[in-house]
């Protein structure tokens, strides 16, 4: 009920536009959403251990779907956000890791393991809930990771959004007001 | 809430990874042994034996033919014994048979190799001024064995299975790689922290002013700045200057009485 009420509230946001639901999203769209999650994983798995192809495929990926629907361009800037972090953070352990084997003054030391920890936990969290995210989009749902959700919501949904999504009439370049 | 709620949401991942980041480094360490699975962590994941670490140890000093020089004179030999014999006499029960040997060599250096056995240079004992500081880098160092840090470490870096295949015959190649992590000497933070502790609770029950350690890790910060790598054994995290703030205020129990060692040691310098 909480959630139906808050969904309503949504669609009633004149600073947003109205959410797609699963019954308006052809299937085509879905699997456009659903690849901008998987197809990284295939990019992760080339560009190892050198974590920069994953987000050039990122990009690449973004710039070239983003257009063909609000609902595709969310997800595939969800996805392409959200691997920003763990991409930066595993160019922070691949240098660190080079420093540690080729100069004696940085040592192996508890920052050095506690890093390792977290940098494993973020990543094994990225590929969890990009998983849930590839599999919400083919069914045509909306999934928010924390902070990129929203991020990617509120750029692709806000009425502030300019860009015009194939499909949805061009208002700026039709009638235009006086002035 | 609306775009608020966007910034609360990143604030939350960035304290996550934090929390996750320092927890492990600073939390784990401090939970007793046997709370945590086996291997864990480095502190309790040590998985060679005392003899088998004490083997080692032979092995690398047999196959580098490492032994004391020739050159030392009778007098550095016997001071060196005089400072030796006085800590290990308060050392208390211990798994390893310490050996100490001399190398004749004007580097700045001391080290621990697996299994108790501790190589001086001369050019410590020349840049010591007394021999109560020449005692706080031994005691320094006798807490990396008594620790196993050694040992902890080699197996952290090469895996115990590389250790095994070298005790069991391995090639020159994965000895070349024992040996320089052996002798590249660098602990960790909280390692060279427990070794100074160690250090400083040895030399108060060794009757010897446990300010010698800071006494001489100031005058390698002060005269030897230049000579980074060199002392890079003992102070691995030569710009952390707690180590030397901790050494000074380290507090002696009441009734505490420093007793010098009876030797010349200008004397004994000067035959270096």
């Amino acid at each position: 009920m909480e959630e139906m009420s808050r969904q309503v509230e949504t669609q009633n946001n004149p600073r947003y536009y109205p959410l797609p639901q699963p019954d308006e999203i052809p299937e085509r769209e879905r699997e456009d959403a659903m690849g901008g999650y998987l197809m990284m994983f295939a990019a992760v798995a080339s560009s190892l251990p050198l974590p920069i192809i994953n987000l050039i495929a990122a990009v690449i990926y973004y710039y070239v779907n983003r257009k063909k629907s609000r609902f595709i361009h969310f997800h595939s800037l969800q996805s392409l956000l959200s691997q920003l972090p763990t991409t930066f953070l595993n160019w922070g352990l691949l240098y660190w890791a080079i420093m540690v084997w080729t100069s004696s003054s940085w040592g192996f030391d508890d920052y050095f393991k506690g890093y390792i920890f977290a940098v494993v936990v973020a990543n094994l969290m990225y590929v969890i809930f990009s998983l849930i995210a590839a599999v919400r989009a083919k069914k045509g749902r909306m999934y928010y990771f924390v902070f990129f959700g929203k991020l990617s919501y509120d750029m692709v949904f806000s009425t502030s959004n300019t860009l015009v999504y194939k499909g949805e009439r061009d208002v700026q370049s039709e009638n235009k007001p006086p002035f | 809430m609306g775009r608020t709620s966007i910034w609360v949401d990143l604030l939350k991942l960035l304290v996550s990874f934090a929390l996750l980041w320092l927890g492990y480094t600073y939390v784990t360490p401090m939970i007793p042994t046997g709370w945590l699975p086996a291997g864990w962590w480095d502190h309790d994941s040590v998985t060679l034996s005392i003899e088998q670490e004490e083997e080692l140890g032979e092995f690398l000093i047999e196959t580098f033919e490492i032994q004391q020089s020739e050159d030392v004179s009778p007098e550095v030999d016997s001071a060196l014994w005089v400072i030796e014999n006085r800590l290990l006499a308060n050392l208390g029960p211990t798994d390893f048979e310490y050996e100490f040997m001399i190398i004749d060599d004007p580097m700045v250096n001391a080290m621990t190799l697996p299994g108790g056995k501790i190589i001086v240079y001369t050019g410590l004992l020349a840049m010591s001024d007394t021999p109560e500081e020449v005692a706080a880098v031994l005691a320094h160092e006798i807490g990396h064995a008594e620790q196993r840090h050694v040992v902890d470490k080699i197996v952290t870096e090469l895996g115990i299975t590389f250790v095994m295949a070298v005790l069991t015959g391995g090639d020159a190649g994965l000895v070349r790689e024992i040996t320089q992590t052996v002798v590249s000497n660098v602990f960790s933070r909280s390692q060279e922290q427990e070794a100074d502790l160690f250090g400083l609770e040895l030399l108060e029950r060794s009757n010897i002013d446990p300010h010698a350690l800071a006494a001489f890790f100031r005058k390698l910060n002060r005269e030897h700045l230049s000579y980074d790598a060199e002392m890079e054994w003992l102070m691995s995290h030569p710009h952390n200057n707690s180590r030397i703030k901790a050494s000074l205020e380290y507090k002696v129990q009441e009734g505490f009485k420093s007793e010098s060692f009876a030797l010349n040691w200008d004397a004994l310098k000067s035959s270096l």
